[in-house]
């Protein structure tokens, strides 16, 4: 369940953010959604793919980190077993709320950050204060509201990017069937990437147009994590093998 | 008209392609009668509401507003609740359609709700009537505005920008008082405002001398004027002034400028930031800080820097877009805590 509430340093001026990345604590999902400034990083950590949006009909990048719903093979002994955070994990319990100001005689909903007060990192006697003593911003959340921008605006580059690779042709379902050491196996479905055939065939000013946009570099972030589903496959191995020995 | 104080000084035959450089920073409000006389949205209004609310219609295209609904009640003003822990109005994002209508079905209510949009920018509201209604703001860094309304009654207030405001449709019934009026206006609270300014709290149109007694002094000094369609009204930056929009149907085009640098912040702030750190200093510390403020800011010695070489003064010697931002940032830090 959320609880979210506008973000403000009387009412919670004794709260504390205290990441425990142990199951139960917020950070159990299968999937997180990425945005094209972080690809870079994120394909040295994790299989990235698309998934699409059933209300905007977009298709959005993610990162993967289970094969069934709530499991994320990353969280080991309470740690996030990466050396990089998507965005949106890292910026949890906060998120951007808006509201509506005018602004030089122009009414504009202003992004302001919000608190999930559910959230079971959220408490009062331990992890980063969000507030100075005197309610002054504290440097964690000065930087989760940098992190919070970094979104807002990653949301807006998820629309044109997704139309453009749909126009082009450039992405196509995939479906992993995939066997585990024990015998188990997991079919994952509804996962799409980017279709190499098609990009292959590109003539030079198709090329030249995505590269133009910058979506060059996108296309090639989401192909060079493709080693990273072994990666995670293994991930689940050493689980399974785990739990039956 | 048998009233304290006087009315406004006034000029006929202003120049409109002039009259906004020659007003910045004349010290006192003007009259300027018939100056936009000859505006589209004038010439629209001066007939029927409908031909005006199509003049309007035929140039908007949908951008959203925001406007101001008050039931029928008793006090007209715009203004706070019983215990002015809130206020006594509705403000909600809408579209110009929307406001139109409800000011046409007010006009048929008695006594009619209160229904205001206010200050919204002309470029953002309605762009394609800007060029032909309001007035070349030269090099000056300005903002136009339009305000559309039924009758309405907006408190004493202040601007701290300096205001050529031009009365499209309706009459308008302005009062100002001198800046240094404001201990006889009974200012309300900073924090809770129906539009971002302290107001008086006094009720202009029948003030209770019994518990604002200071009030009749204030109306010593007060300045009047009725404006009708086409004329305007030049408000000194933060001259107080209260507005009462008299038709069934108004409209209003403003145009606020500052004349001063662009990297200046809002002299408000420090008034908040005093209040803050300064009010409750023992009285000695606070008397001190008094003859600095004095000394650096509001009554400078010829000589104060004279003995600094003239490289060296730093912030005393004057601020520049260079040492503004140095500025804002340190404060801004120290703000932080």
């Amino acid at each position: 369940m959320t609880n979210h509430a506008l973000l403000d340093n009387v009412t919670h001026k004794d709260l504390r953010i205290h990441r425990n990345f142990r199951p139960g604590h917020g950070y159990d999902v299968n999937l997180a959604r990425i945005f094209p400034s972080e690809l870079l990083v994120l394909q040295n950590e994790y299989p990235l793919f698309f998934i699409k949006n059933r209300d905007s009909g977009n298709f959005e990048p993610i990162a993967l980190f289970g094969f069934s719903e709530n499991e994320n093979l990353y969280l080991q002994d309470g740690r996030w077993d990466a050396d990089y955070l998507p965005h949106s994990v890292e910026r949890q319990p906060l998120l951007i709320g808006f509201q509506e100001q005018d602004l030089d005689g122009t009414p504009t909903p202003v992004p302001v950050v919000h608190v999930d007060l559910d959230h079971p990192s959220v408490g009062e006697s331990e992890g980063f204060p969000l507030f100075l003593p005197h309610g002054g911003e504290s440097e964690w959340l000065e930087r989760m509201t940098s992190i919070l921008q970094a979104i807002h605006e990653g949301h807006q580059q998820i629309q044109p990017l997704s139309q453009t690779l749909v126009g082009m042709e450039l992405i196509e379902s995939v479906s992993l069937n995939i066997e585990f050491k024990d015998g188990s196996s997991q079919v994952v479905n509804g996962l799409y990437t980017i279709a190499e055939a098609r990009l292959s065939a590109l003539g030079e000013s198709a090329l030249g147009a995505l590269h133009a946009k910058g979506y060059l570099h996108h296309i090639y972030m989401m192909l060079a994590s493709q080693p990273n589903l072994d990666k995670l496959i293994e991930r689940k191995n050493r689980a399974v093998l785990a739990e039956a020995s | 008209m048998n009233r304290p104080g006087r009315s406004i000084a006034e000029s006929e035959g202003a120049d409109p392609s002039r009259i906004l450089a020659e007003v910045n920073g004349h010290p006192e409000p003007v009259v300027l009668r018939g100056l936009c006389s000859d505006w589209p949205i004038v010439r629209a209004a001066a007939g029927e509401f409908d031909d005006a609310a199509q003049y309007l219609m035929s140039h908007y295209a949908g951008a959203p507003v925001t406007a101001f609904f008050k039931d029928p009640g008793p006090d007209e003003r715009i203004f706070y609740n019983q215990d002015y822990s809130g206020l006594n109005f509705r403000q909600f994002k809408t579209g110009l359609d929307k406001v139109l209508a409800q000011i046409r079905q007010a006009s048929g209510q008695s006594p009619p709700p209160t229904v205001y949009m206010g200050s919204m920018a002309l470029d953002h509201c309605l762009p394609g009537i800007k060029a032909d209604n309001s007035l070349p703001t030269h090099d000056l860094s300005a903002t136009v505005r339009i305000w559309i309304g039924n009758r309405s009654r907006v408190a004493a207030h202040h601007d701290v920008m300096d205001n050529v405001a031009c009365v499209c449709a309706g009459t308008r019934r302005f009062m100002l008082f001198p800046p240094e009026q404001l201990a006889n206006l009974y200012l309300g609270p900073l924090d809770v405002t129906p539009a971002g300014q302290q107001i008086s709290v006094v009720d202009p149109d029948d003030p209770d001398l019994e518990r604002f007694p200071r009030y009749a002094e204030a109306l010593q000094h007060s300045q009047w004027a009725e404006l009708a369609p086409g004329d305007a009204i030049y408000i000194p930056s933060m001259w107080w002034h209260q507005v009462n929009a008299l038709a069934d149907f108004n409209i209003l085009i403003n145009h606020w400028w500052r004349d001063t640098p662009e990297y200046m912040g809002a002299p408000g702030d420090v008034l908040v930031h005093a209040l803050l750190n300064m009010r409750n200093l023992p009285d000695r510390q606070r008397e001190a800080w008094r003859k600095i403020l004095d000394h650096y800011v509001f009554d400078p010695p010829l000589d104060a820097l004279d003995h600094i070489p003239e490289k060296s003064r730093g912030i005393l010697g004057g601020t520049d877009e260079t040492s503004a931002r140095q500025w804002r940032s340190l404060l801004r830090n120290k703000l932080n805590r």
